[in-house]
């Protein structure tokens, strides 16, 4: 028992932004606390929010953002044949959070609606998750993400032992709170089949999950929307539910039934 | 020991005066529902309450718990955290009396778990018998749970004025002795506690169709019964039922190592056999994956299993899975419907 856990390299980290507002940076920047201990640990060699030098050889690639032009899935594909890791931050990136809105829109509308007569400049195509273009080891999760979270699925990675992520949905967190289940308030919630992690943070402020962090594993979607329909949900009410946060996929797939089976 | 009898403005004054030295724990309103909370004073405990969201093994065995500490400096050092605080539980149902009778078997005269133990050492539990039935999920009456004979430290039974006390430790007697205007119990109080249970036996009405030592030959019996293939299409695996129910015990064990990569904690969560995970050994196969098999497994467990190890209930008809369930989950419908209707393959 004399082996040392902390590996005897620094790992090199650089973390990208696609679309996005920052925001799922700005919570690592918030780690004050903690940002000298983690720079013991890693490299970061891009970090567009924190520094001005750049360097294309990195080990752990971290994304931000939405794809939302066609040289993001450039980037993306460059990306992912430097980096050993690739791991999302936030909703943005997966499962495409507020970026993903526009795609319920005409794209010449909303193009023109956010650059006006410059819009033929920016080309921009749908909204969609990294992991719609690279193959993506890990996703941390939420709009935005926790720090906690961050530290901790880093510290394991570190170490090479499994990240703690979630499997489950959001209610296993919220019960353990004592909310009254937004059902019994009269209001519908994804937390059934919304992976778990935040701490049912919007049921336990008197809202509802909106699911944010996409789909737990084994969601059983098909239960979900029956129960929807008992509370009298129309199937556009149901995807537009889906829509803020899960959108992408639910389009693509022709519901969030299809994306499970797939 | 004597029984003695209490005014409820006494034991109101006794309950804020020693809410200001220990924990008191007591059933408080949460909007429609309620919880075990620590109080400051009594007016905060809830009148004709529910059996509470989480039941009160919550401060037995924590949601989240830290079991050690460890640290790799110039040599490993683990040093075991016990936290525990003298507790009063005060409005503890007859139903989780029983649950908690369970808990004890397990994790003190079984396992022997010094953080459960140290925990249960120093908790009083004050129980209130119910006289009548909580709503139409509750089905104690029929698993033999709705009276309880040992488990506490003091049972209270509500005569209007006063309550009537049976004492059941010698940490109990003391507490209840402590008590300004206590009284042995005299003819009268007698005879008023026999009305007041006369009075509950009326309006409890066994809710299944079988006796508890009957479930778990019905179990046994049903194991290819078509009825957990329904069951398993509708269930969510969203683990509320095994999460507020009073006799699920299950926990994980995990290790978060700190960012100096020196040091770290140990910690226990709840765990669900509900959730796809809980059964997934470390090549990833999960041994008990399809839907269906987890809820049979969980009312096998509740009816069951349980009863056969320990000979105590593993369900003590407290419906809060029922009541939590969002789509409508019931042990009073299934268990019903099994004997009812035995579907076979
Ligand atoms: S409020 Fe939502 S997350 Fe919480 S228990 Fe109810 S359905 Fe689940
Ligand atoms: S409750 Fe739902 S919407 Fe809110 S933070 Fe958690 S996963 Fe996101
Ligand atoms: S509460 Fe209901 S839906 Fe949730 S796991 Fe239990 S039986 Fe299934
Ligand atoms: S299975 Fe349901 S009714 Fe039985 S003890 Fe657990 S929560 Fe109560
Ligand atoms: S289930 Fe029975 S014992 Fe428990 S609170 Fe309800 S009436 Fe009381």
């Amino acid at each position: 028992m004399t082996e040392p856990i902390r590996s005897p390299e620094r790992p090199r980290v650089a973390l990208f932004e696609l679309a996005s507002c920052a925001g799922c940076q700005l919570q690592i920047l918030n780690c004050e606390d903690e940002l000298v201990d983690l720079l013991q640990l890693v490299e970061f060699v891009y970090f567009k929010e924190a520094m001005t030098e750049t360097s294309d050889h990195y080990d752990l690639a971290l994304i931000e953002g939405s794809v939302t032009r066609e040289s993001d899935e450039e980037k993306l594909r460059h990306i992912r044949e430097k980096a050993a890791l690739v791991v999302t931050l936030g909703s943005c990136a997966y499962p495409v959070g507020v970026p993903g809105l526009k795609n319920a829109h005409d794209p010449d509308e909303v193009g023109s609606l956010v650059y006006g007569e410059d819009a033929g400049f920016f080309p921009t195509i749908e909204a969609k998750p990294v992991d719609a273009v690279i193959p993506v080891d890990l996703h941390i999760l939420g709009c935005p993400i926790h720090k906690d979270d961050f530290m901790r699925v880093l510290t394991a990675l570190l170490i090479g032992k499994h990240p703690p992520v979630p499997t489950h949905a959001v209610c296993v967190e919220c019960r353990l709170k004592e909310n009254v289940c937004a059902f019994d308030r009269g209001l519908v919630c994804l937390g059934p089949i919304t992976r778990a992690g935040c701490g049912a943070l919007c049921p336990s402020y008197g809202s509802r999950c909106f699911g944010c962090r996409g789909l737990c594993d084994d969601p059983n979607v098909a239960s979900m929307e029956v129960l929807l329909e008992e509370k009298g949900k129309t199937a556009e009410e149901i995807m537009a539910e889906y829509g803020l946060y899960n959108g992408y996929y639910a389009r693509r797939d022709g519901g969030l039934k299809a994306k499970v089976a797939r | 020991m004597i029984d003695r009898v209490v005014a409820k403005a006494d034991l109101i004054r006794s309950i804020d005066s020693l809410a200001d030295k220990r924990t008191v724990a007591a059933p408080v309103a949460n909007g429609p529902q309620f919880s075990f909370r620590t109080i400051t004073a009594a007016e905060e405990i809830a009148e004709g309450y529910l059996p509470t969201a989480l039941p009160p093994n919550k401060y037995l065995l924590p949601p989240r718990e830290t079991l050690l500490r460890f640290a790799w400096h110039e040599e490993l050092t683990v040093d075991p955290v016990i936290e525990a605080t003298d507790t009063i539980a005060f409005g503890v149902r007859p139903c989780d009396l029983h649950a908690l009778e369970l808990l004890d078997r397990i994790f003190v005269d079984d396992k022997h778990d010094g953080h459960y133990r140290a925990r249960r050492e120093r908790m009083l539990l004050v129980g209130v018998e119910c006289l009548e039935p909580c709503d139409d999920h509750c089905f104690c009456e029929s698993m033999g749970t709705l009276r309880a004979e040992s488990g506490f430290d003091v049972l209270l039974t509500d005569l209007e004025d006063t309550y009537y006390v049976r004492v059941g430790s010698p940490e109990g007697k003391e507490f209840i002795l402590g008590i300004d205007g206590v009284r042995e119990a005299a003819y009268e109080d007698r005879t008023l506690l026999r009305k007041a249970h006369e009075r509950r036996d009326a309006a409890f009405t066994p809710r299944l169709d079988v006796t508890f030592e009957q479930l778990p030959g019905l179990l046994a019996e049903s194991s290819d019964s078509l009825l957990w293939d329904v069951l398993g299409e509708k269930c969510l695996s969203c683990g509320a039922c095994t999460n507020v129910c009073p006799t699920c015990y299950c926990f994980d064990v995990r290790d978060d190592v700190n960012l100096d990569m020196k040091s770290g904690e140990r910690f226990r969560t709840w765990d669900s056999c509900q959730l796809e995970e809980f059964a997934m050994v470390g090549t990833g196969e999960s041994f008990r994956q399809p839907r269906e098999m987890r809820v049979k497994h969980r009312f096998n467990r509740k009816g069951r299993y349980i009863f056969e190890r320990y000979g105590l209930h593993g369900c003590v008809g407290c419906g809060r899975c029922a009541r939590s369930c969002i789509v409508d989950i019931d042990p009073i419908e299934v268990f019903n419907q099994l004997k009812g209707q035995p579907v076979e393959r």
